[in-house]
C-alpha cells in the first residue's frame, strides 16, 4: 500500500526547478533547464499565461470543492450537521467522526438494498460485462485491420453509416425487445446486450491494430502457430495499453451510469442508482452517512485516473471519419 | 524468403488437415459471428421494429394514432414537445459555442505547459470520472436557499428566485446550463489533448522561431493540425443533436420546463421507475423518433459534407 501511494506521488508531484548533480564527490545544485522554445515566454505572453494559471487554479478549486465538501461533512456528527443552519453547513467539523464510514455499511440502505449489495452490483456490472463487451470489438477490430475477406468493405460501410446516422426514438423498441427476450431486469442478459459490435471502440481498436507490424505474426506462423496464437500471444499484448485505457473508460462510465440502470435493471441497485434513490428520500440527520457513501463511491476511479492519466492521454485518439 | 515462409506455414497447417484459407476463414468467422449477430438483433431489428411500431397502436393494430397524438401535442399551447425541443437546441448551442471552444482553449494552455498543468489535467477531467449523482448532490446544496452561491448572489444584490433556482420555470434550465458550464469547461479534454500531443513538435518549434505568437499558433497551426479530430467530434455532436441535454433526471426530473427531447423520450419509455404509475408508450416514442430522424438526417449529412470540405493536413 505504501509503495502504491509512493508511486502515485512520484507521478503527480510537481517537478523541481533544480536538480542535484554529483561533481567530484560533492553535490552541486544545477537549474533544471527543461524549457524548450515552445515553453519559453516573454513579456505579454508571460502575463497571459500567468492570468490563465490564476483562472485555472480558481476553476480547479471549484471542481475540487464537491469532493472537499463531501470529505469534510462525511466526518461531521449527524446530529450536529442536522442542527447547523445556512452557511454553517459549509464550515469544518469540530470533531472528526470516522465512524460514519463504518455506518455506511450498516445503516445506508434503500428498501432492501444495503450499501454492500449496491457495491457488489456495481462491481459486477462494472467489471464483468465491460470486459466481455470489450473483447468482441477488440477481436473484430483486429480482423478488420489485418484480414481481407469478401464482405469487409460492405460491413465497414454499414458500420460507419450506422455510427453517423442519427436514428432516434428507438428506445421504446429496444426496451420492448429486452422485455420480449426476458432480458429486462436480468443481470446475465446484460452480458449479451453489452457485446459491442461496430461502435467507436471498434473503430479505435481497428486503427491501433493497423499500426502494429505484421512481421511478428509471420514468425509465429513459421513456428507452427495459428491465427488464434497470433492474436492472443502477439497482437493482443501489443495493443494492451490502449485496450486498458478503453476498459478503464468503459468501466468508469458503467460505474457512474444511473439512467440505463434505472431503465433496464431497476431491481439491482448499483451505487449510482441506489445513492440517487437514497438522496431523493433523504431524511434530516442522515446526511453525513449519505455523504460518506457518496465520497466512497467517487474515490476508486479518481485514484485510478490519477495513476493512469498519462497513459490515457497517450492512447485515446479519434481521427477523421471517412465513409 | 516470403515464399519459403508461406510454404512452411502451409506445411504446418496441412499436417492439421487445414489450408491457410480455411484456417483464416474459421478465425474470421468466429471473430465476426457474435458482433454481427449482436448488430442484427440489437441494432437492425430494433431500428426496423421501431419504424413498424410507429405505425401501430399499443395493441399492435396498424394505426396512425401516434402521429395524430404527436401532431396534437405540437399544435397544443400546452404541448410538451416544443418546449423540450427549444431546450434541446439551447443545450446544443451551448455545447457547440461555449463548451467546445473552451475545451480547445483549455487543452491548448495545458499543452503549452501553463504552470501547474500536471495538476490541472487531472483535476479538469474529474467531472467525467465522478458520478453526476455525487456532483449534483453537492451542487444542489450550494444553490439551495441556505447555500454558498445563494449567499454570494444575495451579497451582490441578486434576488433568490421563488421556489429556488431549480424549482422555478424561469431559472431551472439556465441553472442546468450553468452547471454544465461548471463541469464541462474543459470539454472533450482527453480526446483533444491526445490529438494535440501527437502534433510534431518540430513544426511548432520552427513557427516559434519565426516569431509566431500563441494566438496565431492556436488558430493557424494547432487547430488545422488537429482538424480531423475536431471535425469528427463536430460530426458526432451534430449526429446527436437531438440527444443534447443535461442531467435532467437528477436536477428536476423534467419539471419546471426543463424537459429536453431525449429526456421526454426516456420518460415515455421509463415511466418513472420503482413503484411509479406513469404510463409508458413505446409506440409514441417510435413515432416521434421517426419524425425527428426524417428532419435531422439530411441536416447531419450536410454538416458531414461541409466538414469534409475543409482540407486536412497529413503528418
Amino acid at each position: 500500500m505504501k509503495e502504491f501511494f509512493s508511486n502515485l506521488w512520484q507521478k503527480i508531484k510537481p517537478k523541481k526547478k533544480v536538480r542535484w548533480v554529483n561533481i567530484n564527490g560533492k553535490k552541486v545544485k544545477v537549474p533544471r533547464d527543461n524549457q524548450t522554445v515552445l515553453t519559453k515566454r516573454k513579456g505579454v505572453e508571460k502575463v497571459i499565461f500567468g492570468t490563465v494559471c490564476v483562472f485555472f487554479s480558481i476553476y480547479a478549486i471549484m471542481l475540487l470543492y464537491p469532493l472537499f465538501y463531501l470529505a469534510v461533512n462525511s466526518l461531521e456528527d449527524s446530529v450536529v450537521y442536522a442542527l447547523k443552519e445556512g452557511s454553517e453547513k459549509f464550515g469544518l467539523p469540530e470533531q472528526l467522526h470516522f465512524s460514519n464510514y463504518v455506518k455506511v455499511f450498516t445503516q445506508l440502505q434503500f428498501e432492501d438494498s444495503t450499501f454492500m449489495s449496491m457495491l457488489f452490483n456495481t462491481l459486477f456490472y462494472t467489471f464483468i460485462p465491460t470486459a466481455y463487451g470489450l473483447f468482441w470489438p477488440t477481436l473484430n477490430g483486429y480482423v478488420f485491420a489485418k484480414y481481407n475477406f469478401k464482405i469487409k468493405g460492405v460491413l465497414y460501410a454499414i458500420a460507419i453509416t450506422c455510427m453517423t446516422l442519427p436514428i432516434m426514438g428507438t428506445g421504446g423498441a429496444a426496451f420492448k425487445l429486452r422485455l420480449d427476450l426476458g432480458m429486462y431486469d436480468n443481470r446475465w442478459a446484460f452480458l449479451i446486450g453489452g457485446t459491442g459490435s461496430f461502435d467507436s471502440r471498434w473503430l479505435i481498436l481497428l486503427g491501433i491494430f493497423k499500426g502494429i507490424p505484421w512481421s511478428y505474426a509471420e514468425a509465429v506462423y513459421i513456428d507452427g502457430g495459428n491465427d488464434f496464437t497470433v492474436f492472443f500471444k502477439i497482437m493482443l499484448p501489443q495493443a494492451l495499453p490502449a485496450i486498458a485505457v478503453l476498459y478503464i473508460t468503459a468501466a468508469e462510465n458503467q460505474w457512474n451510469d444511473y439512467q440505463s440502470m434505472l431503465l433496464y435493471h431497476p431491481s439491482d441497485l448499483t451505487l449510482a442508482t441506489g445513492l440517487y434513490y437514497i438522496g431523493s428520500f433523504l431524511k434530516r440527520g442522515g446526511e453525513t452517512i449519505y455523504y460518506a457513501g457518496l465520497f466512497m463511491s467517487a474515490l476508486p476511479f479518481v485514484i485510478i485516473y490519477m495513476c493512469c492519466c498519462e497513459s490515457m492521454m497517450k492512447n485515446v485518439s479519434i481521427g477523421g471519419l471517412k465513409g | 524468403m516470403q515464399q519459403n515462409q508461406q510454404v512452411e506455414k502451409e506445411k504446418k497447417l496441412a499436417s492439421k488437415g487445414l489450408t491457410i484459407k480455411q484456417s483464416q476463414l474459421i478465425f474470421v468467422s468466429i471473430a465476426l459471428i457474435v458482433p454481427i449477430a449482436n448488430w442484427l438483433v440489437f441494432y437492425l431489428y430494433t431500428h426496423v421494429s421501431s419504424i413498424f411500431m410507429a405505425f401501430q397502436d399499443m395493441t399492435g393494430k396498424w394505426s396512425m394514432i401516434n402521429f395524430v397524438n404527436f401532431y396534437k401535442d405540437l399544435v397544443s399551447p400546452k404541448g410538451e414537445f416544443f418546449p423540450a425541443l427549444w431546450n434541446t437546441l439551447k443545450y446544443f448551442i451551448h455545447d457547440r459555442l461555449v463548451l467546445f471552444p473552451s475545451g480547445v482553449i483549455v487543452c491548448f494552455f495545458i499543452y503549452k505547459k501553463v504552470a501547474g498543468y500536471r495538476w490541472f489535467r487531472v483535476i479538469f477531467y474529474l467531472p467525467n470520472i465522478i458520478s453526476s449523482v455525487v456532483i449534483i448532490g453537492v451542487f444542489k446544496k450550494l444553490i439551495a436557499h441556505d447555500g454558498l452561491i445563494c449567499a454570494l448572489l444575495e451579497s451582490l444584490g441578486v434576488e433568490y428566485p421563488a421556489g429556488g433556482f431549480l424549482g422555478n420555470t424561469k431559472t431551472a434550465t439556465d441553472t442546468i446550463l450553468w452547471y454544465k458550464t461548471y463541469v464541462g469547461l474543459a470539454g472533450s479534454f482527453l480526446i483533444i489533448s491526445g490529438a494535440m500531443a501527437r502534433i510534431p513538435v518540430e513544426v511548432l518549434e520552427s513557427a516559434r522561431l519565426d516569431g509566431v505568437g500563441p494566438g496565431k499558433e492556436l488558430t493557424s497551426m494547432i487547430i488545422p493540425l488537429i482538424w480531423p479530430t475536431l471535425s469528427t467530434l463536430t460530426i458526432l455532436a451534430f449526429t446527436g443533436i437531438m440527444s443534447a441535454s443535461g442531467p435532467i433526471l437528477l436536477m428536476t426530473g423534467g419539471n419546471y420546463g426543463t424537459n429536453t427531447v431525449s429526456f421526454y423520450l426516456f420518460k415515455n419509455v421509463w415511466g418513472g421507475g420503482l413503484g411509479a404509475q406513469t404510463t409508458t408508450n413505446y409506440n409514441f416514442v417510435s413515432a416521434i423518433g421517426l419524425c425527428l430522424t426524417v428532419v435531422v438526417v439530411p441536416f447531419v449529412l450536410f454538416v458531414r459534407w461541409l466538414a469534409e470540405k475543409v482540407p486536412t493536413v497529413e503528418y
